[in-house]
């Protein structure tokens, strides 16, 4: 199955309830919706916020997102958009209380849109890259670099269904394609 | 394993921090010597920084409960009949920042979607086994107050919105409730609450 046709069957698995489905669209999402709120130097509560408001207004729109491109596009914008109706809410409660330092905000100066478009870049470019690698190379990688519980080569090897021994060479096979992938989109290293 | 796969892994080992002595010299050394082996460096160490996004943040565990419970909530809705809740926001997972203490008791803060409505709702602690809960509803077309009945377990608490669609009560026992919303006899949409 092709990455593309892989990913209709995602969205209509979501569209049809179910939350394994959603988490698996969730998990290529959050880093992009975190790298961005990391370029806004976001604090905690305010990342959470602006990611629950994200991930509402993705299910509402996860019908009409046929392509991977498509949803980190609109992840990537909407996420900056929920950013700045948030400021906005917040700079207009500090006219009323007189406020230095917008709530939500642990930063002291704001980064413009050139420097918040180039923190979120990497994350956006790497998991666009990823999705267009074929699944079993996409999981292995994101199982060895991104997934917080750092699984073994053991549980991965019973995860992917292969042996321990083949964890390597898929690994180089995936990262050589990432790289092909990474420098097609004019990504530099 | 081939020589080559060997010399990722060295490479990959030296990005994770997972190299020791002299290990870490042979791996600069490989990456200093071929181009190639260079940029797969350099990938890796993008790939630990994008998981480095989300374990500074330290949210992991309030982002998959959250994204979980506001699925089931949208999918609920699907279904029509009276607008529920849709969970965008809980406090009750957040971790507590590096270096301060957890209080005795916690405040909560939830926001839910309600059709189109915005509803935010804050729990205060009172005692162990009761709590003051204030509520804001936004996304209000029209004035007029509306009314908000509690209902959880035997009891039944009903109040109204002032003029800025805040809401209160008091003093209410810890357990699970449904909000209703109403306006002129008419349900704009219920939430399901568990404290």
């Amino acid at each position: 199955m092709s990455n593309g046709a892989r990913f209709r069957v995602l969205i209509e698995q979501c569209l049809l309830g179910d939350e394994t489905a959603w988490s698996e669209v969730v998990e290529l999402v959050t880093p992009v919706i975190l790298g961005v709120c990391r370029g806004r130097r976001l604090s905690r509560e305010a990342s959470l916020d602006i990611f629950g408001q994200v991930c509402f207004l993705l299910l509402k729109k996860l019908p009409t997102l046929k392509s991977p491109e498509k949803l980190l596009a609109f992840v990537a914008t909407t996420t900056r958009w929920e950013i700045y109706a948030m400021m906005r809410r917040t700079r207009l409660l500090d006219d009323v209380l007189g406020s230095d330092l917008p709530d939500g905000f642990v930063g002291q100066q704001e980064p413009g849109p050139d420097e918040l478009a180039e923190q979120s870049e990497t994350e956006e470019v790497l998991v666009r890259a990823l999705l267009k690698l074929p699944e079993k190379e996409a999981k292995l990688i994101r199982y060895l670099f991104l997934d917080e519980n750092e699984p073994t080569y053991q549980e991965i090897s019973r995860k992917l269904g292969i042996p321990v021994a083949s964890i390597g060479p898929t690994r180089a096979r995936g990262l050589a394609k990432l790289r092909r992938l990474l420098k097609k989109y004019g990504h530099n290293f | 394993m081939t020589g080559k796969t060997n010399k990722i892994e060295m490479v990959i080992g030296l990005a994770m921090g997972s190299l020791a002595g002299h290990e870490i010299v042979v791996a600069e050394r490989l990456i200093a010597k071929e181009p190639e082996l260079a940029e797969v460096y350099e990938l890796a160490r993008q790939l630990l920084s994008a998981k480095d996004v989300r374990r500074e943040a330290e949210v992991g565990h309030a982002l998959k409960n959250l994204s979980s419970q506001l699925f089931r909530d949208y999918i609920r809705n699907l279904k029509g009949g009276i607008p529920t809740g849709i969970t965008v926001f809980d406090s009750r997972d957040l971790p507590v920042p590096r270096g301060i203490r957890r209080p005795t008791v916690d405040t909560r803060g939830l926001r839910y979607k309600l059709g189109d409505l915005d509803v935010e709702l804050a729990f205060y602690p009172t005692t162990v086994d009761s709590c003051e809960l204030i509520g804001q509803v936004s996304g209000l077309d029209g004035p007029g107050p509306l009314t908000v009945t509690l209902e959880g377990g035997s009891e039944v608490h009903t109040t109204e919105t002032d003029q800025f669609h805040l809401f209160r009560f008091p003093r209410i026992p810890v357990t699970e409730y449904r909000l209703i919303l109403q306006r002129n006899d008419a349900v704009l949409g219920t939430i399901e609450i568990s404290l």
